[in-house]
């Protein structure tokens, strides 16, 4: 297997209500996750944004999804990615420095990160 | 026995649409690379064009890749269409190992190019420039059934489906038909088992996947037949997972707005906190169920399984069955108290599971030589499985296998009560599930034992596929 020609991260969005799904103990669930769904048409900016930057973009309910090459994620996120190979079929990215926020989309992203490796059971 | 009888009864082939180069792909002297490659791609109305007439004259598309279509069919309606004669011829080949031997290859009669129909003279001339016919290592290095072994373990379909009781079910017709169902993990390989058994299943590839073709670990593959064992008539999609992004690979399935999404992978996560990803990973599964999809996930091997124990999925545990039919808790699944989520008691119900120190305990299908192949194969049971190594089965079992086998049986009961969402499907389970009343599950998670009634162990217990279906049933009626 080669390198992934593409690579992913995960942009969550600012919420309407000014609750941060990363503040600590916040655990999310069907009853409260509506109080994280980002600011009326963010989601549709952003994406908007990526798009044409150059991203495929998936949208959930309250991130977004990224996938593109690694020069473009270097150049837009002002950061220097590794990716190495875990085994035969997974890799692992690491980036130093961390992601910065274009200032196009600094109002309304909060976080963007590169998820963790899940394992299989 | 003619040759025609030897021929399989199914050919699989790749058709090269028109290039966009103008020069053929099968062209002799053309040798294909990352740098001419695109001079092989075909224009969008060709490709169009092609799979409507493909399709009208009795080929199945199986995937649309970038530079061939795959199809197959009767190897006669190859030789109709394209008004040519296939024919099998052993030719020497080297197989694992130096061993020098022979195979059996599919050849055209009239053309030069092993493996190559040519459309000359039939009705695809202008828009197909060949076919080539696949590499027959498909048909006779894997074969649809799995390997007979002497120690205990479940066969795929049917020893599977009876020992989870959905042989009822289905005879009564309650086989998945029409429900869609998404399994996020590691690819999908058309293995002859799918094939033989008319399991059909499409590839979508999640972020920073490739390859939709293969499945280079074999776990989704092998997983999948799980859910076809109880539920055969599903339609089945699996999200190829790069493990670059498994929320944006969930996202990519949720999207799809199936009825069914099945999960066999995770984190281990004790305590508070959360990582940015098991948080944004929590909203997505929130979300998804809002919206009426059933999100099933392993509850981990050992594990403190993420999001398996999140409160609004089914978490699916382990229970093993003996060869008696027995039922124990399976020392290799987790069971546990969440001390994340309040009252959240992991697993909600199991499915089948083996037992310590590998589980292997359900033969499944994989792809030849791929991860789960070749580190399972060999040995002596239970450390091994005593296949081979590239022979496309392998046993293996853990939470993984008791989430699509129940995510199955959550198909079932969408089949006869569409409406009903995902908390009343998980009751149904939990209060039609076969209590589980000996054993222990992984010392891991506390080592927790089976008792009478709701546990820690294995939840409700063993899930009861025609006792699930015949109580929805009652309650659709009302």
């Amino acid at each position: 297997m080669s390198f992934p020609e593409l690579i992913s991260a995960e942009i969550i969005l600012k919420s309407k209500s000014g609750k941060s799904m990363l503040a600590p103990g916040v655990v999310i669930t069907s009853k409260n996750v509506f109080e994280f769904v980002p600011k009326e048409d963010s989601m549709n900016k952003i994406s908007k944004i990526l798009q044409d930057i150059g991203f495929n973009v998936i949208c959930g309910m309250n991130s977004i999804s990224i996938e593109g090459t690694k020069t473009l994620f270097e150049n837009i996120f002002k950061t220097k990615i590794i990716i190495e190979k875990k085994d035969k079929s997974s890799f692992e990215m690491k980036n130093d420095p961390p992601m910065s926020i274009p200032s196009s989309m600094k109002n309304y992203v909060e976080k963007i990160f590169f998820p963790e490796q899940p394992e299989y059971f | 026995m003619s040759k025609a009888n030897l021929l399989p009864e199914t050919l699989f082939a790749e058709v090269s649409v028109k290039s966009l180069g103008g020069i053929s792909l099968f062209d002799e002297k053309e040798l294909v690379t990352s740098e001419n490659v695109e001079n092989f791609f075909s224009d969008d109305s060709l490709i169009d064009e092609a799979l409507k007439e493909l399709k009208n004259k009795g080929f199945e598309v199986l995937q649309v890749g970038d530079a061939t279509i795959n199809i197959c069919a009767p190897p006669k309606i190859f030789e109709e269409i394209f008004k040519t004669t296939i024919e099998p011829q052993d030719r020497n080949v080297i197989k694992e190992g130096a061993i020098e031997t022979t195979s059996t290859f599919l050849e055209c009669i009239d053309t030069k190019l092993p493996g190559l129909i040519s459309t000359k003279g039939s009705s695809f001339e202008n828009l197909i420039e060949g076919i080539a016919i696949n590499d027959p290592v498909y048909y006779f290095q894997s074969s649809p059934t799995p390997p007979q072994k002497e120690y205990w373990y479940l066969g795929v379909p049917t020893p599977l489906r009876d020992a989870l009781n959905a042989k009822q079910a289905n005879d009564d017709g309650v086989n998945g038909n029409n429900v869609n169902v998404i399994m996020v993990d590691s690819g999908w390989y058309r293995h002859p088992f799918f094939v033989q058994n008319n399991y059909n299943g499409n590839v979508i590839l999640g972020p920073s996947a490739s390859n939709p073709d293969h499945d280079e670990s074999g776990h989704g593959t092998g997983e999948s037949a799980n859910i076809f064992s109880v539920a055969p008539k599903v339609n089945f999609t699996m999200v190829k997972m790069s493990f670059v992004n498994s929320v944006g690979a969930f996202n990519a399935a949720a999207v799809l707005n199936p009825n069914i999404i099945s999960c066999s992978w995770g984190q281990s996560r004790e305590v508070l906190p959360l990582s940015a990803s098991q948080v944004t990973l929590s909203a997505a599964i929130s979300a998804a169920v809002l919206r009426g999809i059933i999100v099933v996930f392993a509850a981990g091997n050992g594990h403190w399984g993420y999001p398996g124990q999140h409160p609004d999925v089914i978490s699916a545990g382990g229970v093993y069955m003996e060869r008696d039919g027995r039922l124990q808790a399976s020392d290799y699944s987790s069971g546990f108290k969440s001390k994340i989520f309040e009252k959240r008691i992991v697993p909600d119900l199991s499915g089948l599971v083996g037992m310590r120190p590998s589980a292997a305990y359900i033969m499944l299908p994989v792809e030849p030589g791929d991860t789960m192949d070749v580190s399972h194969a060999g040995g002596t049971h239970p450390q091994k499985d005593e296949t081979l190594p590239d022979d496309g089965w392998a046993a293996f079992s853990g939470t993984s296998a008791a989430a699509p086998q129940i995510a199955g049986v959550c198909a079932l009961i969408r089949q006869v009560c569409p409406n009903f969402s995902p908390k009343l499907i998980r009751r149904i389970l939990k209060n039609t599930a076969r209590d589980v009343t000996e054993g222990n599950v992984h010392s891991a998670t506390g080592g927790n034992q089976a008792k009478i009634g709701y546990d820690e162990a294995t939840g409700a217990g063993l899930v009861d596929a025609s006792k699930a279906v015949r109580i929805a049933k009652r309650m659709c009626r009302g």
